[in-house]
């Protein structure tokens, strides 16, 4: 398990996070929703590591995350930034290899076109990173952050966790639902916990198994998705009037109106 | 493909390298004011020859080569590690002021050490100058790392502009030197702004030979790290690189090696900036390339610059920054006129 409890994060003069309690299973695809400058990538950085000075209590697997070295942290989570710059005229496949630190070296690039596969640019492997388009390379970035955690040592033995922020953003349609599709996949067969910050409502209702929706810093709905998609709530949070409808699928599906 | 590597295999990049850097010392070691040819240089390195040529190659050439060697490689690893720990192509020593630090700090012990710091000079002996040289360079690229570098990311503009910021104080404060200086001194002065190693002894090469080789060594340790830690500070984390020992690493060991190469041959500038690029198109990004092979085109540059500044005007000779400059300067502005219309470095 992925345990925030009683978490609060402030800078300077700011609090950001207020109070947040809230646990993600290995298996899960767990969204956290809301407006923009509501909190979601301060949460997913608080929960990645990345910010130490919280209040409250982060623990990956009973074990508080201040006290886990980097080694051991990239063990048990990947994290995709919303944003990565890179200004050199790396290989694709030399992007994706940088994550397989324990693979030997005969399996490097073998392992860097399989994980290229499942994002569909393995036939980019051979190319100059910065010339390809910005879905391209978020693609290539996501195919580097799921080989992290597929090819840890110890990947047997513990629970993990995928933490994306926004890892969306360039992407077609198609793509985008390639992507959550893969994150299923990888979710139940490698029993790792999906952890994604969204804008898109309608991408995270079809995917999530729960969702926490976020505004000022604090939780305003935590759960299935079919018990947070409340109109009144979500109209509320988004300052917007917005209808929630069934998709003939089943899932819920939202219309600002 | 847009595979723009010259060579596919690293290795043969680095073994032709190599190779290429050993031909121009040779050459190097025979030509002169004196010619010596091929044969006699060689055979010289090697078995007896007659005590003129003997003289003119083993006791004054060769020390000086091999210092031309040490200090190319030193600036051409520094410049490799720097770009690396800015992120950024243009954080050459002396762009961003790491020379001018360590050779403030070195002019400083000249002019100074016989009188307010004449107890360190006692102490510290003929190290003294190097452990300030290394001392100067660790200080600016502390000063500038902090001033460029928040959350993670570097800001390219704050690095360059601290950096003429402290070039221009560095400038400042070794002029005010100058007024204290003797005239013996005031001529050791001249010698530090311009870069040289055309006095090169058997003494400069003992103060630059073990903190040059032991970065040379410990740098390349940090190539893997150093290439996660181009996609910035925290996926270089998050992939459970050591952040910390990464940068601290690489700040000690680039001062180290810039700070030796000041200590013995002044400001050489250019070389930290030149290498690495053209290591870059020749064999890629990979640390695990660049900054061996940064090293050696870093000699052979020093090399061939010196020995341009040998032969040009013979018997007379070029002050080596000159050269370098005049080759480093066009260089430069390739260099800017390129990044209009490439993406990346």
């Amino acid at each position: 398990m992925l345990v925030a409890k009683n978490l609060s994060f402030e800078t300077a003069n700011k609090r950001i996070l207020e109070n947040i309690s809230v646990s993600i299973a290995p298996g899960e695809i767990f969204t956290i929703l809301g407006p923009n400058g509501a909190g979601k990538s301060t949460l997913l950085k608080c929960l990645s590591g990345d910010f130490q000075h919280f209040s409250g209590k982060i623990e990956i697997n009973q074990q508080s995350i201040n006290q886990l070295t980097d080694e051991k942290l990239a063990e048990l989570r990947a994290v995709m930034p919303q944003f990565i710059r890179l200004d050199f005229p790396f290989l694709v496949r030399e992007v994706v290899q940088m994550a397989l630190q324990p693979i030997p070296k005969a399996q490097l690039l073998p392992t860097a076109i399989k994980a290229l596969e499942r994002f569909e640019v393995a036939h980019l492997q051979a190319r100059n990173y910065l010339t390809l388009s910005g879905g391209e390379q978020q693609r290539v970035q996501l195919a580097r952050v799921f080989a992290q955690l597929e090819h840890q040592s110890s990947s047997t033995l513990s629970d993990r966790y995928l933490l994306l922020d926004e890892c969306t953003s360039n992407l077609d349609l198609a793509h985008q639902h390639q992507v959550f599709q893969a994150a299923r996949q990888f979710a139940k067969t490698h029993n790792v916990g999906v952890i994604a910050v969204l804008h898109d409502l309608n991408l995270a209702a079809q995917y999530s198994d729960r969702s926490l929706i976020l505004k000022d810093g604090k939780i305003q709905a935590l759960g299935e998705v079919k018990r947070v998609y409340q109109a009144n709530l979500l109209s509320n949070v988004y300052g917007l009037p917005i209808k929630v409808m069934p998709h003939p699928k089943g899932w819920p599906y939202i219309l600002p109106s | 493909m847009t595979n723009t590597r010259l060579f596919d295999h690293p290795y043969y990049g680095l073994a032709a390298m190599i190779f290429l850097m050993l031909i121009i010392a040779v050459y190097s070691l025979s030509v002169g004011a004196i010619q010596t040819g091929w044969s006699q240089a060689s055979a010289a390195l090697i078995t007896e020859v007659d005590p003129m040529t003997e003289k003119v190659v083993i006791d004054i050439r060769l020390p000086r080569i091999l210092l031309a060697i040490l200090v190319g490689a030193a600036l051409g690893i520094a410049g490799a590690a720097l770009q690396g720990l800015f992120r950024n192509p243009l954080a050459d020593p002396g762009l961003v002021g790491v020379s001018s630090g360590a050779a403030l700090a070195a002019v400083t012990v000249i002019v100074l050490g016989g009188s307010a710091l004449s107890d360190y000079v006692g102490w510290a002996g003929d190290l003294a100058l190097p452990t300030a040289a290394f001392f100067g360079g660790l200080a600016v690229t502390l000063i500038i790392y902090q001033i460029a570098t928040r959350n993670g990311r570097t800001d390219v503009s704050l690095m360059l502009l601290a950096g003429i910021a402290i070039n221009a104080i560095a400038v400042a404060l070794t002029g005010i030197l100058t007024y204290y200086a003797t005239d013996e001194e005031l001529r050791n002065l001249t010698f530090w702004s311009m870069g040289s190693i055309a006095s090169a002894s058997k003494e400069d090469l003992s103060i630059a030979v073990l903190p040059i080789l032991f970065a040379l060594i410990a740098l390349p340790y940090y190539a893997k790290s150093l290439n996660a830690f181009l996609m910035g500070e925290s996926a270089c984390r998050h992939m459970g690189y050591k952040l910390k020992q990464l940068k601290t690493g690489v700040i000690i060991f680039s001062s180290l090696s810039v700070g030796a190469a000041v200590a013995v041959s002044g400001m050489i500038g250019f070389i930290g900036l030149a290498a690495p690029h053209l290591v870059r198109i020749l064999l890629g990004p990979d640390h695990r390339w660049l900054l061996p092979g940064s090293a050696i085109i870093g000699a052979i540059l020093v090399t061939l610059s010196d020995m341009l500044a040998r032969t040009l005007l013979a018997p007379a000779e070029l002050p080596i920054g000159l050269v370098i400059a005049a080759f480093g300067g066009p260089f430069f502005l390739w260099l800017l006129l390129q990044r209009r219309n490439k993406i990346g470095w």
